[in-house]
C-alpha cells in the first residue's frame, strides 16, 4: 500500500481521466463540423500561394466591402450599446423576480424567426408601409421616402437582432455590480452623476467590452439582414462572399474568410490591450 | 461647499502634527421626533425618536435585529428621510438635505470600498469629488493613510485586504473630507473577536483625537459598552432609555434594557403592598422587598396584585450553605443545582424544584463550602433589588447568557 501511494500520484497525471470514451462521438461530431471547416477553408485560400490574397487586395470591391462591413458593424454595436445599457442598468436596479420578468421578454425574441423579423422590417419600412403612410399622411413629406435597402434599414434590422445578445452580455456583467457603492460615493460627497460616471462605469466596462465584441463580431459576419435589407451599394463580406462562392471563386470567397477572421481577431486584441481589460478584472474580482 | 466647516484645504497646515488636529470639534445633532413608517403604515421603523447628541460625543444605538437603529443612521446621513420630524445639525436642519452635502462620513457594515479603486485612490475620492487641488490631495491621503497604520497598502486593491485593514480604509476614506460627524453602521461586524476588541480600542482613540461626534450602531451590548459614553437603547422603534453604560447597567428603566446589559436574574410576581421606604412583592420563591426609590413603577401600578418582575443582577447575589432564617430579607431558600467556574469568579445556580425556578449568583470562588444538590440561602441586598413593570411583551429569560 505504501509503494503504491507514492507512485500513484505520479501515474494519474499521465491516464486518461475515467469514461473519456463517452465523450468521443461528441468530439468527433463538433471536430467534423467545426474544426475540419476552418482547416479547409484556410487551405484553400493558401492554395495557390498567396495568389488569392494578392488578387484580393488589388481589387477595389474588396477594400469597399470591408470598409462597408466595418462601418456597419460598429454602427450597430454601438446602437446596442446606446439601447442596452440604459435597459441593463434599469432592470439590474429591480428585485430579482422582476428583473427576470424583464430578460425573459428579451429572450422571447429569440423564439420568433429572423427570416420572419427581416420581412416585417420589409413591410413597416417599404414605400407603402407604417412609416411611410404615417409620414405621408401627417403631411410630414410629400410623398414616401426610400427607407428600405440602404444602410439605415441594415443597421435597423441588425440592431434588432444583436440587441438581446448585448443585453444578456451586459446583464451578466452588470447584475453583480453592488449598488450600494454609488450610495456610499453619494454619502463621501459625489454627485449622483459622478458617482456613476467613477464607481459605477468603470466596474461595468469589462460588461460593456464582453457585449460589444460579442456584438461586433456576429455582426461583422451577419448575412441574412445585409443581403435582405441591404442595398446593392451596401454589400458587405458577407454577402461578398455568398457571391463569390456562387460563381465558384473558392480562392477569393475562402480567403476574404480568413481575412475577415483576422481583422476580427487583430481588432480584438488591441481592444483588450487598449482598454486593459487584465486590470480591470482583476480589480473587480473580490 | 455647503460645509458649514472651513475647506479641507485650508484646515491641514500640518497633517503630520496630532496636536494641531486636537482643536477640531465634532457637529452637535438633534434628533426631533423623528418617525418612519415602512410599509404602508403598518410598520413602525422609528416611532417619535428624540435624542440630542452632544459635540464630540460617542453615542451607540443599540437594539436587536429590526428595532430601528439603522433607520436612525440613515435618516441622519440623509439615505432615507423621516415621515415627521428633524435632524438639526449644529441648529441647522437637514432634514431633506441630500446625503452629499451634508458633509458626514459613513462606514458601511460591508465597507462599501470600490473594487477598481486601490486604497490610495479610493482615499482621495472624496477630495477629487470636492475639486480639492492635486497637491493637497497627496499630502492628506497621505497624512490620513498614515493615520490609520495603512501608508504601505496604498497601491493594493481593497479585494488584497485582510478585513480590519479594510475596515481602517473605510475610516480613513471619510477622514480625509474631515466630516464633523461619523457614522458607523456596525462596522466591526464582519471582523473575528481579537480584532475586534482592537478595533474598538483604535476607533475609540481615533475619535477622541479628532473629536468628532461619532454615532455608532451595534447589536453588540458589550461593544456599545466599550466604546459609547452613552448608548441609546432601541426596541420596536422606540427609545427605551438612554444613558451612560453605568447609568444602563446600574439602573435600568425597564426590563427589557435591564436583561440587555449582561446577566439578569428575573423573578416574576405581584404587588403585596408599599409604604413609603419600601415595596413589597410576592414572588413563588418568597416576598422580595424592594426600595421604592429604585422602584420603576408608576403610581398606578403600587396597587396591590400588579404583575411585576423583580430583577437582580448575578453578582449581587450571595450564597450561604444553611437554609434562611425566618426572618431574613430578601433570602431565598433554593437547591444548589449547579457550580460553574468561571476564572475570577464562579456562578452558582439555585433551583427551586416546585416552581421550576431559577436564581443565578455570581461569588468569589473561595464561597467553597457549597455544595451542589445541597440547600442554600441566596440573599441580596434591597437597594440592589429592581422592580418593574411586567410589559405586554413575552418575560424575559431568567438568565440572559452573553
Amino acid at each position: 500500500m505504501a509503494t503504491r501511494s507514492v507512485i500513484a500520484p505520479r501515474v494519474r497525471q499521465f491516464r486518461l481521466p475515467r469514461g473519456i470514451g463517452f465523450l468521443l462521438p461528441a468530439l468527433i461530431l463538433v471536430g467534423s463540423i467545426t474544426v475540419v471547416p476552418v482547416v479547409r477553408i484556410v487551405m484553400i485560400s493558401f492554395g495557390d500561394g498567396l495568389a488569392n490574397y494578392q488578387e484580393l487586395f488589388q481589387s477595389g470591391v474588396f477594400w469597399s466591402t470591408l470598409r462597408i462591413t466595418m462601418e456597419i458593424s460598429v454602427a450597430s454595436t454601438v446602437m446596442c450599446l446606446l439601447l442596452g445599457y440604459p435597459f441593463v442598468y434599469l432592470i439590474t436596479s429591480f428585485r430579482e423576480s422582476v428583473t427576470r420578468r424583464f430578460l425573459l421578454v428579451v429572450v422571447t425574441t429569440f423564439w420568433i424567426s429572423l427570416i420572419v423579423r427581416v420581412y416585417a422590417w420589409m413591410v413597416i419600412l417599404g414605400r407603402n408601409g407604417i412609416v411611410n403612410d404615417a409620414l405621408v399622411s401627417i403631411g410630414l413629406v410629400d410623398e414616401p421616402l426610400d427607407l428600405l435597402f440602404n444602410r439605415v434599414s441594415v443597421i435597423i434590422g441588425m440592431v434588432h437582432y444583436l440587441l438581446p445578445y448585448m443585453i444578456l452580455a451586459l446583464y451578466g456583467g452588470m447584475v453583480g455590480i453592488d449598488r450600494g457603492l454609488t450610495v456610499a460615493a453619494q454619502t463621501l460627497g459625489a454627485s449622483a452623476f459622478q458617482a456613476f460616471r467613477r464607481v459605477y462605469l468603470p466596474q461595468s466596462l469589462p460588461a460593456v467590452f464582453a457585449g460589444s465584441m460579442l456584438v461586433f463580431i456576429l455582426a461583422t459576419g451577419f448575412f441574412v439582414v445585409p443581403s435582405l435589407l441591404g442595398g446593392p451599394g451596401e454589400m458587405t463580406l458577407s454577402v461578398f462572399m455568398e457571391r463569390q462562392t456562387f460563381f465558384l471563386n473558392w480562392g477569393s470567397a475562402t480567403s476574404s474568410a480568413v481575412l475577415l477572421s483576422a481583422v476580427s481577431i487583430v481588432l480584438f486584441v488591441s481592444m483588450d490591450r487598449l482598454v486593459g481589460l487584465d486590470k480591470l478584472f482583476g480589480a473587480v474580482r473580490r | 461647499m455647503t460645509s458649514p466647516s472651513p475647506p479641507v484645504s485650508d484646515r491641514r497646515h500640518s497633517p503630520d502634527n496630532d496636536g494641531e488636529t486636537k482643536e477640531r470639534r465634532g457637529a452637535e445633532i438633534d434628533l426631533i421626533s423623528l418617525t418612519k413608517i415602512y410599509d404602508a403604515g403598518k410598520v413602525h421603523a422609528l416611532d417619535d425618536v428624540s435624542a440630542r447628541i452632544t459635540p464630540g460625543e460617542f453615542v451607540t444605538f443599540l437594539g436587536p435585529s429590526g428595532a430601528g437603529k439603522t433607520s436612525v443612521l440613515r435618516l441622519l446621513a440623509g439615505l432615507e428621510f423621516p415621515a415627521r420630524g428633524q435632524v438639526l445639525l449644529n441648529g441647522r436642519d437637514v432634514t431633506s438635505v441630500p446625503p452629499q452635502r451634508r458633509e458626514m462620513g459613513v462606514v458601511f457594515q460591508d465597507y462599501a470600498l470600490f473594487p477598481h479603486m486601490t486604497v490610495y485612490q479610493n482615499c482621495a475620492f472624496p477630495l477629487q469629488v470636492r475639486r480639492v487641488h492635486a497637491g493637497t490631495i497627496r499630502q492628506t491621503v497621505d497624512a490620513v493613510l498614515n493615520t490609520v497604520q495603512l501608508s504601505e497598502h496604498g497601491d493594493r486593491y481593497p479585494a488584497q485586504l485582510s478585513g480590519g485593514q479594510k475596515q481602517r480604509v473605510a475610516i480613513a476614506r471619510t477622514l480625509v473630507y474631515e466630516p464633523q460627524v461619523l457614522l458607523m453602521d456596525e462596522p466591526l461586524g464582519a471582523l473575528d473577536k481579537n480584532l475586534r476588541e482592537h478595533m474598538q480600542l483604535e476607533l475609540r482613540q481615533l475619535q477622541q483625537r479628532l473629536g468628532v461626534t461619532c454615532v455608532y450602531v451595534t447589536h453588540d451590548q458589550d461593544e456599545a459598552m466599550a466604546l459609547s459614553d452613552r448608548i441609546a437603547v432601541m426596541r420596536d422603534g422606540r427609545i427605551e432609555q438612554m444613558g451612560s453604560p453605568r447609568d444602563l447597567y446600574r439602573a435600568p428603566h425597564n426590563d427589557f434594557v435591564a436583561g440587555f446589559f449582561g446577566k439578569m436574574n428575573f423573578i416574576p410576581g405581584a404587588v403585596a403592598g408599599s409604604d413609603g421606604e419600601n415595596v413589597y412583592v410576592d414572588t413563588r420563591l418568597g416576598p422580595i422587598r424592594v426600595s421604592r426609590e429604585l422602584a420603576r413603577l408608576s403610581s398606578g401600578s403600587l396597587a396591590v396584585d400588579t404583575p411585576v418582575t423583580v430583577a437582580v443582577r448575578p453578582e449581587k447575589v450571595s450564597v450561604a450553605a444553611s437554609t434562611p432564617h425566618g426572618t431574613a430579607v430578601n433570602s431565598l431558600g433554593l437547591t444548589v443545582e449547579q457550580i460553574r467556574y468561571a476564572g475570577a469568579s464562579i456562578y452558582v445556580d439555585g433551583v427551586d424544584h416546585t416552581h421550576g425556578m431559577r436564581v443565578v449568583a455570581c461569588v468569589p470562588p473561595e464561597s467553597n463550602d457549597i455544595r451542589t444538590g445541597e440547600p442554600a440561602s441566596f440573599h441580596f441586598l434591597v437597594e440592589n433589588t429592581l422592580v418593574f413593570e411586567r410589559g405586554p411583551t413575552d418575560q424575559p429569560e431568567a438568565e440572559k447568557s452573553e
